[in-house]
């Protein structure tokens, strides 16, 4: 869960999602899983795009792919971590590798999915996140 | 043999070395008429299952010499001085010939088993979307959905969610196989580590309508010394192979109690229809599960139990199953209990 030191400031709107996932199949069922529950969501198929579009998208919640190519996830992490405009956004790393889960946690990931991802867990984890934030 | 591999490359071709010299002692000592020189093959295969090829190479060469000064020592008398050093390089070819055979043999295993861990691993992207579309479905369907179709969404994601845990059990036990799987044991927090499988499998009992019975018989506080995340697993792929097997509306009960001194035993018991006895010391074999699926109704748990034996087994625990006919199935494990405080973990 976010730490208690990067609360961001409450809002009165759905979460705005970003989806880092390089695999188009997965990334329209994540974006259409995140319509279904009336969250906005963008996908960005690399590092490099995912870093550019959180400047401009500002998402609240990164849903990360950690096995991207050229720029792996946990880097991403790190970088959108350091910037201001994702500084507080609530990082969900999705990996087919398990044992990555320390790794993630140091680079300021906040909540670790193993694939393949159960849509029910994922979905409480938003809910909690809008609920929690929404004022 | 894991143990072997681990030494310095030095001590292996020391090995080598000192068990051709002990299969030469023998050859000198058992005379010339007596054939021997298929136990130098020994050491060699030993050579190439440690080092690989070169390892093979050197001591096929070391395995010749000491073949042909064996032979020099014993021999009285021979046509041609030419014909032990001829000997000696044909043994030497039928050396190599095995070393490059066997390395060969031994690649194209590796290269499958990487092959397979490689397609393996690539059906959880396609699993996630199937997981994901269909819970997208039955969130579009909303409360317009009848209790049939509920069924059927629970059903199939059910069946994604077992489908999973057999991709997890053949990776974990490729890894485990291979030593790429590294225990990180500590104290662990029993009710930590119990709480966080049954909560793993809870969604899944409910689907099913199996109730999940915890009994602790030990102290809130008690540490076990384990890995966390894998042991975490092993309940995991207790619980759910339970699952698997009970019918609906009966129960699992999991319960941990002290044993042995230092050691706590933990219990599944499921309410299915029990293994078969001559298959309970089996279920834990990996190559058993094919013979299984092919002489009777044991169905297939998949890869799970030969992992759970390999986890428990190289954390000090033991394994083992009690079943009776029809009456359900009970597997047991233990773990040593730990003296020290537990360590907070951060992956919790």
């Amino acid at each position: 869960m976010a730490s208690d030191e990067r609360q961001p400031e409450p809002f009165n709107r759905s979460p705005r999602v970003l989806v880092v996932e390089d695999d188009p199949d997965s990334a329209s069922s994540l974006t259409e899983l995140l319509s279904c529950l009336g969250l906005e969501s963008t996908v960005a198929r690399n590092g490099e795009e995912a870093l550019w579009k959180a400047c401009e998208f500002l998402p609240d919640v990164v849903l990360l792919d950690l096995g991207l190519p050229v720029r792996d996830g946990y880097q991403v992490a790190r970088i959108l971590r350091q910037n201001p405009d994702s500084s507080t956004a609530l990082i969900v790393a999705v990996t087919g590798q398990p044992e990555d889960s320390a790794r993630a946690y140091q680079m300021g990931i906040d909540i670790h999915l193993a694939k393949p991802v159960d849509a029910g867990t994922l979905r409480s984890i938003l809910m909690d996140y809008q609920r929690e934030f929404s004022g | 043999m894991d143990f072997l591999r681990k030494q310095p490359r030095f001590i292996l071709y020391a090995l080598g070395f000192f068990l051709v010299i002990i299969v030469g002692v023998l050859d000198f000592l058992t005379g010339p008429d007596l054939a021997f020189s298929v136990f130098y093959l020994f050491p060699i295969l030993l050579g190439v299952f440690l080092m690989g090829r070169r390892g093979g190479v050197i001591i096929s060469i070391f395995g010749a010499i000491v073949w042909y000064l064996a032979d020099i020592l014993t021999s009285t008398s021979h046509t041609h001085p030419a014909i032990l050093a001829w000997n000696a390089i044909v043994n030497m070819m039928i050396f190599f010939l095995v070393t490059f055979t066997f390395e060969a043999f031994r690649q194209q295993r590796k290269k499958q088993e990487e092959l397979m861990q490689f397609i393996v691993h690539d059906l959880r992207s396609p699993l996630s979307n199937v997981m994901i579309g269909l819970k997208t479905i039955e969130i579009m369907g909303g409360d317009g959905l009848g209790d049939a179709q509920k069924r059927t969404f629970n059903r199939a994601l059910a069946s994604c969610r077992w489908m999973s845990t057999l991709i997890d059990s053949i990776l974990d036990l490729s890894r485990m196989e291979s030593g790429h799987l590294h225990l990180k044991v500590s104290s662990v927090s029993l009710r930590d580590l119990v709480d966080v499988a049954l909560q793993q499998v809870a969604m899944w009992a409910e689907h099913n309508s199996i109730e999940l019975v915890r009994r602790l018989e030990v102290e809130d506080q008690t540490a076990i010394r384990a890995d966390r995340e894998v042991a975490v697993r092993v309940l995991v792929n207790l619980l759910s192979n339970a699952i698997k097997f009970t019918p609906s509306g009966k129960s699992i009960t999991l319960s941990v109690a002290r044993h042995e001194p230092g050691e706590l035993v933990f219990c599944v018991a499921d309410q299915g229809r029990g293994v078969p006895k001559e298959w309970a010391s089996r279920v834990f074999d990996k190559y058993s599960q094919v013979e299984a699926r092919n002489v009777g109704p044991l169905g297939s748990s998949g890869l799970g139990l030969t992992f759970c034996r390999m986890c428990i087994e190289a954390q000090q625990g033991r394994i083992w199953l009690e079943s009776k006919d029809g009456q359900g199935t009970r597997i047991f494990f233990t773990l040593p209990l730990s003296a020290q405080p537990v360590v907070e973990s951060s992956g919790s």
